[in-house]
């Protein structure tokens, strides 16, 4: 499943995939691939998402059925 | 019928590690076992060939699987082909050292030429699975690029 609050959270902070991926130190490929629903990350990846966005793990990573 | 079976995700990665281990240490003994055969014993290259040939399937194994995931591991970092070419050059040195010591080989021209193989055969090298390594990076932040703007 795509991940679309994460993007635009991502956007909302003025911040491409590239400098994401800097702030946590992966690849942006691994942004593209979260963002886009095809790998599941780990939680300590999602925590440093969620801190670089300024987000919290229920913001980004929960679905509410 | 729908699956509810959990599978523990921490067995899993543990198992995956211990393959991942166990895969190096074959590779490492592979190699050992190569060498030993090829510089101590003297033994015939028909006697080691299918261990020497695995190993360069574990090799051809890894940089396929590598390129097909797009995971960028020919990535020179910006260096030019100075750096590469002057890395090449320093592997060749210390190729060449442990080649004379291990074989005994002390003929300046053979060790010469031997040396002039090693680094032409992995400059070129290099060079070609830098430029394949381009083109694919670039393929996939294109790709990347298209999913952000459409969506």
């Amino acid at each position: 499943m795509k991940n679309k609050k994460m993007k635009i959270a991502r956007i909302e902070n003025d911040m491409s995939q590239e400098d994401l991926a800097k702030a946590v130190g992966v690849t942006r490929q691994t942004i593209g691939l979260i963002e886009a629903g095809n790998y599941n990350p780990t939680l300590n990846l999602c925590i440093a998402i969620c801190r670089a966005l300024g987000k919290t793990l229920n913001d980004l990573f929960w679905e509410e059925i | 019928m729908k699956n509810n079976q959990i599978n523990d995700e921490r067995i899993i990665a543990e198992r995956r590690k211990i393959q991942s281990r166990g895969y190096a240490w074959l590779v490492t003994i592979l190699l050992i076992s190569v060498i030993v055969q090829q510089f101590l014993l003297k033994a015939p290259f028909a006697q080691y060939a299918v261990e020497f040939f695995v190993l360069m399937g574990c090799g051809v194994y890894n940089i396929i699987a590598n390129y097909k995931k797009g995971i960028d591991i020919w990535n020179p970092r910006g260096d030019g082909k100075k750096k590469i070419f002057l890395n090449t050059l320093i592997s060749g040195i210390i190729s060449v050292v442990l080649f004379a010591y291990l074989s005994g080989n002390h003929k300046m021209n053979s060790l010469l030429s031997y040396f002039v193989g090693f680094v032409t055969l992995f400059f070129i090298f290099r060079l070609i699975m830098i430029g394949i390594n381009k083109k694919k990076q670039g393929a996939i932040e294109k790709e990347l690029n298209d999913e952000d703007i459409i969506e």
